[in-house]
């Protein structure tokens, strides 16, 4: 038998005057997962991020976390939690190491020196550790946030835009250090808008547009379930093809690239044969023909344009 | 029964509202933080510079009027100091609260195991602290002041010195429930500043129209400003910290010890009491920047 999601929300809602920022959100974040949590500025990413730890209250609804709700026990509850915020806070009169020893007295990490001095060298921080925080680059204090998260070997890490400000080198060294703490059995909720990165790390995602949860499942079941790409290469392309196939009740979008034609479909079904007839009825000459799975780019796009109503008024379990 | 109650309250107060591990840590970064700034040395500095001018013009009058006993020379600097280090501790308070809150620091450590109280509360054992270095550097200054001006320190003065942490804590309980209240740093700053002056102003008015002579009839709007004054004054000098300064230094001074107890005392619950008000109204207004 499973045990209760590390995180869990119910009906969780966030109002500020008449703007629903966050509407009946019902978000699960099994133990031991990484969970992208995805949507465009504005969506509630960040409010909903704020509910589950408390900072913000729901106007309605409720947060569970490890199955307890958050209002029983607040404080022995978020010391399970390691949090990197977007715009988060280094103390910058302080040093690495100082900012770090204060985090640790702050969470009671035992032996602290020697948990600071791994999380510094791991981070790649070591040799600055002495230098104050507000000589750092935006990238070393976005590496101190997370050394800070990681302190108090949290069971749950919640983050929101954990890469942004790190070169290429730092992106691929904090994804490591995600992945080898998910497999060391922490449960990982990341808030990003670089959707190759969640595509690299979760295993099932959540997205967001409006307050609203359009979407959550693992990525594989979203991908298929927000339809297929298929390139056909055809041999004299000519517009009308593009809008013949565009005018069918299966596709989504029909874009031309050269001899190329990229056809989207709206759902998972392989639809190769009907197209092949399609292009064959409208005097093309079909050259090759391909299924590529979509990006989550894609995918999430697809979701997110779409009429929000129609998707909020379908099940968010994919 | 008392045992049993504090079995039920005290783990749902650790729960939810306060542990210590994180106020420890918090109170140490406040303090190593004052007192690796200038800010505090300043304060004292100004504190022992209006000593020292007092304290001449105390020795001017002695020598020019022929005045041969002064009863308690430090009173005034003793005064003087009590006020502006209540000033300057009320000022910090809001300042540093609302400076946390704006930059998101407080914000962060809400994410972890700090409540509203316990960060409230660390501030507030922090800035004691710092009050009583502070009491220290101006009790080793009035020392040397009057050992340079040969007026004595009596031992009440120094009672006096050690016992305003109280009326200190209580002014730095001001500057947190007005930065609990207000968000942002220069309208907390500007309110604690109006507080204090309007205060001030007020006894100041007080005080000039006690030794106004009432006109001879029958209601006269003289009287009538003096009551009005009068009653402004005893709300603020339970409201606002200066009237505890005032009224420790009147009980210690005449070593009256019925009074000064509760006068010793009493500052330190009007500090509790505002630091609940701070953590309401902190609550309120959230700890998001």
């Amino acid at each position: 038998m499973t045990g209760p999601p590390a995180v869990e929300t119910r009906g969780l809602t966030r109002c500020y005057g008449d703007l629903v920022a966050v509407r009946d959100l019902d978000l699960r974040v099994e133990v031991g997962e990484i969970y992208g949590f995805l949507g465009p500025n504005g969506a509630g990413k960040t409010t909903t991020l704020l509910m589950l730890l408390g900072v913000v209250a729901p106007s309605a609804g409720r947060v569970l976390l490890w199955g307890q709700p958050l209002a029983a026990d607040p404080l022995g509850l978020r010391a399970r939690i390691g949090v990197v915020g977007e715009h988060d806070y280094v103390h910058d009169h302080l040093t690495g190491e100082e900012y770090l020893r204060f985090f640790a007295a702050l969470y009671g990490v035992p032996d602290p020196a020697a948990r600071i001095g791994a999380l510094l060298e791991r981070l790649g921080l070591w040799e600055f550790r002495r230098l104050r925080a507000r000589d750092y680059s935006r990238g070393m204090k976005q590496k101190l946030a997370l050394a800070r998260a990681l302190l108090h070997r949290p069971a749950l890490l919640i983050l929101d835009e954990p890469v942004s400000g790190l070169d290429p080198q730092g992106v691929v060294e904090v994804r490591r250090l995600l992945l080898e703490l998910n497999a060391a059995g922490v449960t990982i909720l990341i808030s990003s808008h670089l959707l190759s990165e969640v595509e690299r790390t979760a295993h099932r995602v959540g997205i967001m547009h409006r307050g609203r949860l359009l979407r959550q499942g693992p990525l594989s079941a979203l991908r298929l379930e927000s339809g297929q790409a298929v390139e056909i290469e055809v041999a004299h392309p000519a517009p009308h093809l593009g809008t013949a196939l565009a005018a069918l009740p299966f596709v989504h979008r029909v874009e031309t690239e050269g001899r190329r034609l990229v056809v989207t479909t709206v759902d998972g079904e392989d639809r190769r044969a009907a197209l092949s007839r399609a292009v064959a009825d409208a005097g093309g000459v079909i050259v090759g023909m391909r299924v590529r799975e979509r990006t989550l780019e894609e995918t999430f796009l697809q979701v997110t344009e779409a009429d929000v109503d129609r998707w909020a008024s379908s099940s968010p379990d994919g | 029964m008392g045992i049993l109650v504090a079995r039920r309250v005290i783990p749902v107060a650790r729960d939810r509202w306060l542990r210590w591990p994180p106020v420890a840590a918090m109170v140490r970064l406040d303090l190593l933080t004052a007192l690796t700034s200038l800010t505090p040395y300043a304060a004292a500095a100004a504190v022992l510079a209006l000593a020292a001018l007092l304290l001449q013009n105390d020795l001017h009058r002695i020598r020019e009027d022929g005045l041969l006993v002064r009863g308690e020379p430090f009173a005034l600097p003793l005064a003087a100091a009590g006020f502006l280090l209540a000033l300057v501790l009320a000022t910090w308070a809001a300042l540093a609260v609302a400076r946390d809150r704006e930059q998101g620091a407080l914000e962060l450590l809400c994410y972890g195991p700090v409540s509203p109280a316990a960060y409230l509360l660390a501030r507030l054992v922090g800035l004691v602290l710092l009050a009583a270095v502070l009491l220290l550097v101006v009790l080793g200054g009035f020392a040397l002041l009057s050992a340079a001006t040969g007026l004595h320190l009596g031992l009440r003065a120094v009672l006096v010195l050690l016992l305003m942490t109280g009326p200190l804590a209580g002014a730095a309980g001001v500057g947190l429930a007005v930065a609990g209240a207000v968000r942002r740093a220069r309208p907390a700053v500007l309110a604690v500043l109006g507080l204090a002056l309007g205060g001030m102003g007020l006894e100041v008015a007080h005080e000039v129209l006690a030794r106004l002579p009432t006109p001879d009839f029958h209601v006269s709007p003289v009287q009538v400003v003096r009551w009005a004054a009068f009653l402004l004054s005893r709300v603020t000098g339970w409201a606002l910290p200066f009237g505890y300064v005032d009224r420790l230094m009147g009980a210690v001074l005449r070593g009256d010890a019925a009074q000064a107890l509760p006068a010793a005392l009493v500052p330190w619950l009007y500090a509790a009491v505002l630091l609940a008000l701070g953590t309401v109204a902190l609550e309120r207004t959230g700890v998001r920047r």
